[in-house]
């Protein structure tokens, strides 16, 4: 076990020392004939720190008023445009009232039957209502003669 | 010499055609009303007929217990 860890040997050779680091002692030596951009030099040359300066007006003519096509390029429009009024033949114009009080005649007539189907369903709740009442005496009764044949 | 036609003019008649709209609207959700009302029914008849069968079953049940009690040497 000597041999692993014995004492180390001195080397009879002197180590070389270190010398004192600067930070250009890391940078790749500059070949001759080749610039180099400072980072100082590409903010000055983007404007970085300046203020913004307006874009410089540009000598336009005035903007063209939208051309209006012609009737002839319009798409087909409804056949009736809004807030304008409208006319109607007079005949259609008395169909038109006819309808309509038929229509409210109609109407009517379905509220009728609204309040007979209310009716009938109140009829029919309470119907509901005497079957459950019914059902619970037979079925009280029942018991009852359930408990007095089983006690016999 | 032709008759020549007559106009009636309506003013605001795209207020009649949005009142119309919603008349529609209404009558859309009524047909739906109608139709689950129709489907209730239908359930609530259902249910009925089931009451109907058991309370057929009911009676034959206590006619028998009755008629047991009543006339024990049929039985």
């Amino acid at each position: 076990m000597g041999w692993l860890f014995g004492r180390k040997k001195k080397p009879k050779v002197p180590l070389p020392e270190g010398t004192p680091m600067d930070e250009k002692s890391l940078q790749m030596p500059r070949r001759p004939g080749s610039t180099v951009i400072e980072p100082q030099k590409v903010k000055e040359a983007a404007g970085v720190g300046k203020a913004p300066s307006p874009p410089p007006k540009k000598e336009q003519a005035a903007p063209e008023a939208p051309t209006v096509p012609s009737a002839a390029e319009l798409p087909s429009q409804p056949m009736y445009v809004p807030s304008q009024p409208l006319y109607v033949k007079v005949d259609v114009y008395q169909r038109l009232l006819g309808e309509l009080d038929d229509l409210k005649g109609e109407i009517s007539h379905l509220s009728e039957y609204n309040v007979a189907l209310m009716n009938s369903e109140l009829k029919e709740e309470g119907n509901f209502d005497k079957l459950r009442r019914t059902m619970k005496v037979a079925h009280d009764r029942m018991a009852q003669v359930d408990k007095v044949i089983f006690k016999g | 010499m032709d008759r020549m036609p007559v106009f009636v003019k309506v003013d605001e008649y795209d207020q009649v055609l949005s009142l119309l709209k919603t008349v529609r609207n209404k009558l859309d959700e009524a047909r739906e009303t109608l139709s689950k009302i129709h489907d209730l029914k239908n359930d609530e008849d259902h249910q009925l007929e089931l009451w109907q069968n058991s309370l057929s079953e009911v009676e034959k049940k206590v006619d028998f217990i009755n008629h047991s009690l009543t006339e024990p040497q049929n039985y």
